[in-house]
């Protein structure tokens, strides 16, 4: 029973990964640069579907928690957050950023998507 | 070459905008029941324009900000209308036909009686839009975002969505086709009362 319980805690949480976002955005500069990772920047809000729908159903798939975290240093702004590079400010969210430096985006995409249509785009000319 | 000018004319007639009209718009970001048919009205800034009852067919509405803008009642009859925000806007009782919103956001917009057909939203962000007793005839979806968005009371049997994500969205007292709701279902769409045919 205890092997069961085990195998099937280990398998849930293989299946149901998330992305580990940075909330200092100096912190994720820095190991942007030490491990040689674009950083992948997520502006959103609590009160936001959109935004709650890309956290509790997209980025909960290990496919692709697993992509963002072999590829990219997350980081997450809430939209009220005064700190959120010039850049990075636009009206809408949740909006994503993609960027080598932090001042440069080479990247963007705004609003929910389905998991296929997220692939897709981190994948695209990255 | 009679028959050429005639409709070159009757082009020219049918989308005409008045120009009065669209400079009231553009200096008091209102103008009700006004004559703006063939008017290029992309890359502005008109959030919380008013444009009650105004005739926009043939417009270009591309790349503008129409975030709470009031089309109740408006015409929009061969309207362009790419990567435009229209969130929290409100299309009630409006009549939208041959028309592109390709890419377009129309969060939280309100469609509600509006009459809709022929008219693409094409990876359009409709996330929360309400399309109470709209009719909707040959719209395309397809790529879109339907979630949390109400349909209640309408016919969708000729709309397309391929590939639309429809995660939550609440179709009440609706028609759809059989594979409509095995697709919506699959999206964990709410289907009240909904008849598959």
């Amino acid at each position: 029973m205890k092997k069961f319980i085990l195998v099937f805690l280990f398998s849930s949480l293989s299946v149901f990964a998330s992305i580990e976002f940075q909330k200092d955005y100096k912190k994720a500069l820095t190991l942007s640069k030490e491990q040689n990772k674009p950083l992948f920047v997520m502006v959103s809000s609590k009160k936001c579907p959109e935004c709650n729908y890309m956290k509790k159903h997209i980025f909960t798939q290990k496919e692709v928690s697993d992509y963002i975290a072999k590829n990219y240093i997350a980081m997450e702004f809430d939209i009220k957050d005064k700190t959120i590079p010039e850049q990075m400010q636009f009206w809408g969210i949740p909006r994503f950023y993609f960027s080598k430096d932090g001042m440069n985006v080479y990247k963007k995409k705004m609003g929910g998507m389905k998991k296929e249509q997220f692939l897709s785009f981190i994948q695209k000319d990255k | 070459m009679r028959y050429l000018l005639l409709s070159l004319f009757t082009i020219t007639y049918l989308f005409s905008f008045d120009l009065a009209h669209l400079k009231k718009l553009k200096e008091t970001n209102e103008c009700t029941e006004c004559d703006l048919s063939g008017a290029d009205l992309s890359d502005l800034d008109l959030q919380k324009a008013n444009l009650n009852s105004t005739n926009l067919n043939g417009t270009n509405l591309s790349n503008s900000n129409f975030a709470r803008a009031n089309f109740w009642g408006a015409e929009l009859e061969n309207v362009k209308g790419i990567n435009s925000n229209f969130r929290l806007a409100s299309f009630e009782a409006s009549t939208i036909s041959n028309s592109n919103f390709d890419g377009s956001i129309f969060k939280l917009t309100n469609f509600q009686s509006s009459d809709i057909s022929n008219t693409t939203f094409i990876n359009a962000n409709l996330w929360d839009a309400l399309f109470q007793e709209a009719s909707l005839e040959n719209l395309n979806l397809d790529g879109s975002r339907i979630a949390e968005a109400k349909f209640v009371e309408n016919d969708l049997s000729s709309v397309s969505m391929k590939n639309t994500l429809a995660f939550e969205a609440y179709f009440q007292d609706t028609i759809l086709l059989d594979q409509q709701c095995k697709y919506l279902k699959k999206e964990n769409a709410i289907l009240k009362n909904v008849e598959c045919k």
